[in-house]
């Protein structure tokens, strides 16, 4: 598996991240930086702009100011695709999972070449080896699945996350983002998620969590970076605050902010 | 959806629920399947209609055999090509049209032009391609219903079909070698008695089972109808997964059309009219669901016999052909509903 090669530096860092769509103003102030194999818990209320940076972070549009630095250099995404093929993978709220089909054509799906065998156009799906590779991509996130032919409807709510986020961490990312994985879920099958998403950060893949809800992601994220109307307002490690303060700084924004000895900015 | 699921805990330790032996295998094999019910089906009704036909052997002779084989083929080949189109989200009610159309071409140019047969035989494929293309693009292009754009279709290319023959039927000669491809009577080795229609019928079966099972273009078809939005998102060129079926659909009608030709000598302006009805019941009854995403070319060769089977055998048990619709009606929605209770363990559709 390839490491991300930090060098001491993030692995992505996003300064002073700002977009309007007209004269609707959606980030005014976003930064933070994530390293190789942390965990951020990217928080923020309903309209605090989260939706917005994940697409910039996806490349489905670029910033109006700031800048993004992968690995220390800044870059561009040009398009879902070029972030994918940079190392930026997402699983989005809806999954893009298919309930009718089998597990294992679920975690293929778009990407069949990794399981087709033949030569020239006459390419086939080697069902062995597309079972084999289901059940060990979803192992690998902490999941046993009985039969990769089971249509995906037959599993929970986590189960079904758990699936995505194995998919999305089978082709090695170098950074996953994860949109409210945990929100429609009961407490046990959140529990099942988080073990996930702690399995694919021991693969060394650093990942943005991103919720609104701090007791989702308090478990297992490393480091909190708060976002309200469209302003990154406090950035810190896990332990500096409790999570009944952290749930309090997503309500009361910037002035609890201050409070607690944040600057504007959050810098 | 989500069912309730047992504790964790209790999941985690269980041992796979895999049984040994060969119950496991016929679970597997069985159970939330598409065809299962299908295949059930059939082999009832064939033991009814073998016991009820007054004369032991009618039904299970050589005779009726081959007749059913013949009908199940002319009408599984079609079933076949749209269950799968219904299973990536569509449906194509133009295939009467399109067989007419398509098969008279063939001997109106032979007719009227004296056309090289092979020509002719080539023309009529493809202008099945051609109208397939059309029906796709339309559907794409403008994201109107499949339904209501093959519904225009329909009745585009049966009028158009009415005026280039004026009504009159057209008559080939069907010992060109050509026609003798799709239709000729076997004369010996296993298959003889048996109209070389039904070769055709086990290739369509083969080829497509193993294009919807095992290829990355198979995977599309699941995905396209089961969840197009997600299937987008993934990168499946879900658009051109659509145009490739509705010509693919096309050309099964084409070939059905064209094994007529060679069986009937002459083509007829009515050619294929009501075929849309035939077919679908064929795919429903073997799996298929409406709307798309679950099916199986198997189940829809299985039901296209089943409707054979019915046509035949009550002719043969002697009773009056009056019941023909009443029993393909009362097979479409028992069908239907037996899957649902067969297939508990598969998704609630």
């Amino acid at each position: 598996m390839s490491q991300p090669a930090v060098n001491g530096k993030p692995l992505i860092a996003a300064n002073g991240i700002a977009k309007s769509f007209g004269r609707i103003v959606a980030l005014t102030n976003v930064s933070f930086q994530l390293g190789q194999a942390e965990v951020l818990g990217l928080l923020g209320d309903n309209g605090a702009g989260k939706s917005t940076l994940i697409k910039i972070l996806t490349g489905l549009f670029p910033p109006d100011k700031g800048e993004i630095e992968w690995e220390g250099e800044p870059v561009n995404f040009h398009s879902p695709r070029d972030a994918y093929e940079k190392g930026v993978a997402t699983v989005y709220q809806d999954l893009a999972i298919v309930d009718l089909m089998a597990i294992y054509r679920n975690v293929f799906l778009g990407r069949e070449s990794a399981i087709t065998k033949g030569f020239g156009p006459f390419r086939w799906i080697d069902r062995k080896k597309a079972h084999a590779d289901a059940r060990k991509a979803i192992a690998d996130i902490g999941i046993e699945i009985r039969d990769a032919e089971e249509p995906i409807a037959r599993m929970s709510g986590g189960e079904r996350q758990s699936v995505a986020i194995a998919r999305a961490a089978y082709f090695n990312p170098k950074l996953l983002i994860l949109d409210e994985p945990t929100s429609a879920l009961s407490l046990r099958q959140t529990g099942r998620v988080l073990k996930s998403v702690e399995e694919a950060r021991n693969k060394g893949i650093s990942i943005i969590f991103i919720t609104h809800n701090v007791y989702h992601v308090y478990p297992i994220a490393d480091r909190f970076v708060i976002l309200s109307h469209g302003e990154s307002i406090a950035e810190f490690p896990k332990g500096k605050h409790s999570r009944d303060e952290v749930a309090e700084l997503i309500v009361t924004g910037k002035e609890h902010a201050r409070k607690l000895g944040y600057g504007d900015g959050g810098s | 959806m989500a069912t309730e699921q047992a504790p964790l805990a209790e999941r985690e330790t269980a041992p796979p629920r895999r049984g040994g032996g060969w119950q496991a295998t016929a679970r597997g094999l069985l159970i939330g399947r598409p065809e299962t019910g299908a295949l059930f089906g059939a082999i009832t009704m064939f033991v009814v209609f073998a016991f009820i036909a007054p004369s032991s052997d009618t039904f299970t002779s050589r005779t009726s055999l081959a007749g059913l084989a013949s009908i199940t083929a002319e009408i599984g080949i079609v079933a076949m090509g749209i269950t799968l189109l219904m299973i990536a989200g569509h449906f194509d009610l133009s295939v009467g049209s399109v067989l007419g159309f398509s098969s008279v071409i063939g001997p109106y140019l032979i007719l009227n032009y004296g056309t090289d047969p092979f020509v002719a035989v080539l023309a009529s494929i493809g202008v099945a391609i051609s109208i397939g293309l059309l029906n796709g693009v339309l559907v794409v292009g403008t994201r109107i219903p499949s339904f209501i754009v093959t519904l225009g279709t329909l009745l585009i290319w049966r009028s158009v079909l009415l005026r280039v023959t004026e009504g009159f039927p057209v008559a080939v000669d069907k010992d060109t070698f050509v026609f003798k491809l799709f239709s000729y009577r076997i004369e010996d080795g296993f298959f003889h008695g048996y109209q070389v229609s039904f070769l055709w019928f086990i290739g369509v079966l083969l080829l497509l089972s193993f294009v919807l099972l095992r290829t990355r273009f198979g995977n599309w078809i699941f995905a396209s109808g089961g969840n197009e939005r997600s299937a987008r998102s993934m990168g499946v060129p879900v658009d051109r997964v659509w145009m490739i079926l509705f010509v693919v659909t096309a050309l099964c009608a084409c070939l059905m059309g064209l094994i007529q030709v060679g069986r009937f000598n002459t083509v007829e302006a009515t050619r294929g009219a009501g075929l849309e009805l035939q077919v679908i019941a064929a795919a429903v009854v073997g799996g298929a669901r409406l709307n798309g995403g679950y099916g199986s070319v198997l189940g829809a060769a299985l039901g296209a016999a089943m409707i054979a089977m019915i046509q035949q055998g009550l002719i043969l048990s002697g009773i009056a052909n009056y019941w023909l619709q009443f029993a393909v009606g009362t097979l479409i929605i028992g069908a239907v509903i037996a899957n649902q209770k067969l297939g508990r363990s598969r998704p609630q559709i």
